[in-house]
């Protein structure tokens, strides 16, 4: 039985020379004033576009923290869900992927000017409990086995590949690329 | 169902376990409101679990203040505290050495329960933010399975025990206090002796006298380490701290054996519970307790009591082992070859490396922006320290981390893995390495953002910083939220602390420019403020004194501290008038910001563009012109003239009261007395002079202002009694702030 429950799903930006979270700060103020995300008490931004290789800007909320994370030097958006979501694994993950989509939606419509474009086939996926989510083999085979029928389940016509699994030691994470290039903003 | 307790349970020392267990079961008793919320926020605070701000339920998100509704509704962790709402967890680095495993469980928990990042404090903890409390008992198990605490991180109890982080490889150190510092550390942890004290103490340890990294003089209780007839031992300082109102410590003994090291602090813990302030916290550090007995007193029932401590065997069986801590580094030495290195190589060994003790070993400083590292930096960092120099990491005051041991032969493959994982910042120890609290940020306490000033002074500093004059290039900024000095600014060259003033019924952030304080010599003396300035224009202000520094020094060997000691305060003020100087809100509406905060600045709920006066006040005239007496209290001091600066410091406090008496009354009495009842019975009395978390602290400096004046004035009092009144002045500014606020409410 899959419990996990924390965990997030990350979509990369394209890379553009000038690049910085910084400038989201007040998009993020924005989403708070006019409570944007549905079923989420938004609390504060937290500033962390200093740390090269971490979280950037960061909205918290109660929920979830949702942040413009560049770690590896990888710019994105990640949704990481804090609290309970219903239903199994599946369902939780197709819902979590529907709340990371409105999001990213909501970020490229941004109301101060700033272009962003995400990679289109590509969602990465991290798991933020050591204790369900072991990163070992055994446990990386089985989360990529419920993701792929999760998202073939729900979108019968695209196929996934996975590449990019995380080092020992870090958090067991891996990209799931959709193979037939679907921009992942539309499923 | 598998839980960490389970599987941690053999990998905790026992008395930890049941602590935890403990804590575990008071969360959940709180949960059923069995527990009163003012023991509940005691008990959750020894245990590191500070509260965050907006904890109280409230948020002005820039339009209008909010409820943040919190699934738990009405259900409190403390007076004002919803038990939702995200908190801090202070966790306990004892002399800041971090093992790589302890570096990877760190960097685990920042992800799984915070925010992924670690942030190193001034007094060498790390702390994550917004954790929720119910996720506490197992952050603590998870960091008890690699020896880690967050017992006593916080609360009335003895503090993290810090030492500088270069003990044992200093060129300058005495002897290496890491193992006096530990044994410190683990033998007053929980100390029956020290758990009825009214207010935190604080204990550091440095191997030298002459330079900064202990930090001794601004601690409750400060060793440094010295040698006498071939034995070590140390000289002891006794009741310093920063605070609002800071202390120098004074000298307890020239030499104590070491031997005598703990059985004296549990003397001094004892006296300290036994004599302390409990009722009054603003006056319940050991440095009040040591003012109030005289020094000589309180050294005679320190010795007292030492006199019938009961023999412990602990307060010397670390000695046998002293060689323990013996570090070894894990390389032999090898030669560099520094071939086709890089410029950027070049630019960070100039601050980021310094040579050991040891031949051909170095310490490598990761100088940290605004003291924060990401999970997967520290992940990262481990792998490099057990790469080059095993387990010999430290935090520092600073809030950097230093790798010891590093073979020459490796300094430019170091350098080339820090750099992939962006931990090559070049500068430790310049004037881009900012000492910064975490403010309005995440502080309850904070008024301006010290975190978003920070960035924005690193933007300014960083292009220009091969081109600055050297010595400026080593000046120390720190910049703290609010008064309370938690980025230890009173200790630095350009000392900064937030604060607000009104303007035509605005608020605008400022910070209080704090100069002449001196790191070296175990923060060797305070700084004084100089008058608030717009946030906005700090930058500028940083620019213009270095300017002046360079411009009108004696020689490149002048310290800005020895060089500001010298002028006329008058002539600095006014270099800095012109920042002073604040633009209409329609004309740069950006001003009334806060850095890095799209948010109008502690707005209230007063909408954008609304505005009350466009005429300056009488009482904003009035408490400019408290101020400006203030100062003078200051240059009075500096020219030794003690009676003419304390009775200036008084009058400050008198226009301040009556700026605001003005404000309610159509009538000001003329008289002190006068002035003093009308405050009190209006102002103080009522609580609208209170501050949320100081209460009614600064109130009591004018209403007690000639309590306890001796005869003979003394340097320290006058000093100290300029502070009250600077403090009392910011209060009053706060005050007219909350007046101007409830008009407004009335007015809708």
């Amino acid at each position: 039985m899959l419990e996990l429950q924390k965990f997030g799903i990350k979509l990369f930006f394209e890379v553009k020379k000038n690049y910085t979270s910084k400038k989201f700060i007040p998009e993020f103020h924005k989403w708070i004033q006019n409570e944007s995300i549905k079923d989420h008490l938004l609390i504060d931004v937290a500033d962390y576009s200093h740390i090269i290789d971490g979280p950037g800007v960061m909205l918290i909320a109660h929920e979830a923290n949702i942040s413009l994370d560049q770690e590896n030097k990888k710019p994105g958006l990640l949704y990481m869900r804090k609290t309970k979501v219903n239903g199994d694994f599946k369902e939780r993950f197709i819902k979590v992927l529907s709340m990371t989509i409105d999001n990213a939606k909501l970020l490229k419509n941004n109301t101060i000017n700033q272009k962003i474009n995400y990679l289109n086939n590509t969602l990465h996926f991290i798991a933020n409990d050591r204790l369900y989510a072991e990163n070992i083999k055994e446990k990386q085979n089985l989360y990529k086995k419920e993701i792929a029928k999760a998202l073939i389940e729900q979108y019968p016509s695209i196929n996934v590949d996975f590449s990019d699994v995380s080092y020992p030691r870090e958090r067991l994470a891996f990209t799931v690329k959709i193979i037939d290039n679907k921009n992942i903003l539309d499923l | 169902m598998e839980n960490w307790k389970k599987i941690l349970e053999d990998k905790i020392d026992l008395v930890l376990r049941e602590q935890i267990d403990i804590f575990e079961t008071q969360i959940k008793l709180k949960q059923l409101n069995k527990v009163e919320d003012q023991l509940f926020a005691e008990t959750r605070l020894r245990k590191g679990v500070y509260g965050q701000r907006y904890d109280n339920g409230q948020r002005h998100d820039g339009n209008s203040a909010k409820e943040l509704q919190y699934p738990s509704g009405k259900l409190l962790k403390g007076p004002e505290t919803v038990w939702d709402a995200p908190g801090m967890l202070r966790i306990k680095i004892p002399l800041g050495s971090l093992k790589p495993e302890q570096m990877r469980m760190l960097a685990d928990l920042s992800e799984e329960y915070s925010d992924s990042v670690l942030h190193i404090t001034t007094r060498q903890d790390i702390q994550y933010h917004f954790i929720h409390i119910e996720d506490t008992p197992t952050i603590m198990r998870r960091l008890g399975s690699v020896g880690i605490t967050t017992h006593e991180a916080c609360g009335n109890v003895i503090r993290n025990v810090t030492a500088c982080p270069l003990s044992g490889v200093c060129h300058d150190e005495t002897f290496d206090v890491s193992a006096y510092a530990h044994a410190m550390a683990l033998y007053m942890l929980d100390h029956p002796d020290c758990q009825d004290f009214g207010r935190k103490f604080k204990i550091a340890f440095s191997g030298c006298k002459q330079h900064a990294c202990g930090i001794v003089n601004m601690h409750d209780l400060g060793a440094i380490a010295k040698e006498e007839d071939g034995k070590n031992g140390f000289e002891v300082y006794i009741g310093g701290g920063l605070g609002a109102v800071p202390r120098q410590a004074k000298l307890m003994y020239k030499f104590l054996p070491q031997e005598e090291l703990l059985p004296l602090m549990q003397a001094v813990g004892r006296i300290f519970g036994r004599f302390g302030e409990k009722k009054n916290r603003a006056k319940a550090r050991v440095k009040f307790l040591v003012q109030k007995l005289g020094l000589e007193e309180f050294i005679n029932l320190v010795e007292e009591e030492r006199k019938i401590l009961p023999y412990d065997e602990n307060w010397t069986s670390y000695i046998k082992k002293l060689s323990e801590w013996e570090e070894k580094p894990k390389k032999a030495v090898t030669k560099l070859v520094s071939e086709n290195v890089s410029k950027a190589y070049e630019i960070w060994k100039i601050k980021n490396i310094q040579k050991q003790r040891q031949q051909g070993y170095y310490v490598v400083t990761i100088m940290l922006p605004l003291g924060d590292i990401s999970s997967h930096q520290m992940r990262k960092l481990a792998l490099i320290a057990e790469k080059y120099v095993g387990d010999t990491i430290r935090t520092t005051v600073e809030q950097n981390l230093v790798l010891r041991w590093v073979n020459e032969g490796d300094l430019i493959n170091l350098y080339n893995e820090l750099s992939k994982y962006g931990l090559a910042e070049p500068g430790a120890g310049s004037i881009l390495d900012i000492t910064t609290c975490p403010g309005t940020d995440t502080c309850k306490l904070g008024i301006a953002s010290s975190r978003g000033l920070t960035s924005e002074l690193t933007s300014t500093l960083k292009p220009m910083q091969i081109e600055l004059d050297k010595t400026v290039q080593e000046l120390r900024i720190k910049i703290s939220g609010c008064f309370n000095s938690c980025a230890q600014h009173h200790i630095a060259d350009l000392g900064f602390y937030g604060n607000s003033r009104t303007y035509k019924g605005y608020k605008v952030p400022h910070f209080q420019v704090v100069l002449g304080g001196k790191w070296k010599n175990n923060a060797g003396s305070f700084g004084m403020g100089l008058g608030a300035v717009p946030s906005k224009n700090i930058p500028n202000v940083v620019l213009k004194l270095a300017e002046y520094y360079v411009e009108n020094r004696e020689s490149t060997l002048q310290s800005f501290q020895e060089f500001y000691s010298k002028q006329n305060k008058g002539d600095v003020k006014s270099l800095l008038s012109e920042f002073t100087k604040i633009p209409e809100y329609v004309d740069n509406p950006e001003f009334y910001t806060d850095w890095g905060d799209a948010r109008v600045f502690t707005l209230g709920d007063m909408g954008v563009g609304e505005c009350a006066g466009e005429v300056v006040s009488l009482t904003e005239v009035e408490l400019q012109s408290a101020e400006r007496i203030c100062f003078e209290a200051q240059i009075s001091l500096d020219e030794g003239d003690l009676s003419i600066a304390l009775d200036k410091a008084q009058k400050a406090m008198i226009r301040g009261a009556s700026a605001l008496i003005r404000k309610e009354f159509n009538d000001v009495p003329s008289e002190r007395g006068e002035i003093i009842s009308k405050f009190k019975e209006h102002f103080y009395d009522t609580k609208l002079f209170y501050d949320r978390f100081a209460k009614g602290k600064f109130g009591k400096y004018l209403i007690n202002m000639n309590e306890n004046i001796p005869q003979k004035l003394n340097n320290d009092l006058v000093h100290m009694k300029i502070e009250e009144s600077q403090l009392f002045l910011e209060a009053a500014h706060a005050c007219y702030a909350k007046l101007i606020d409830k008009e407004k409410k009335q007015n809708i």
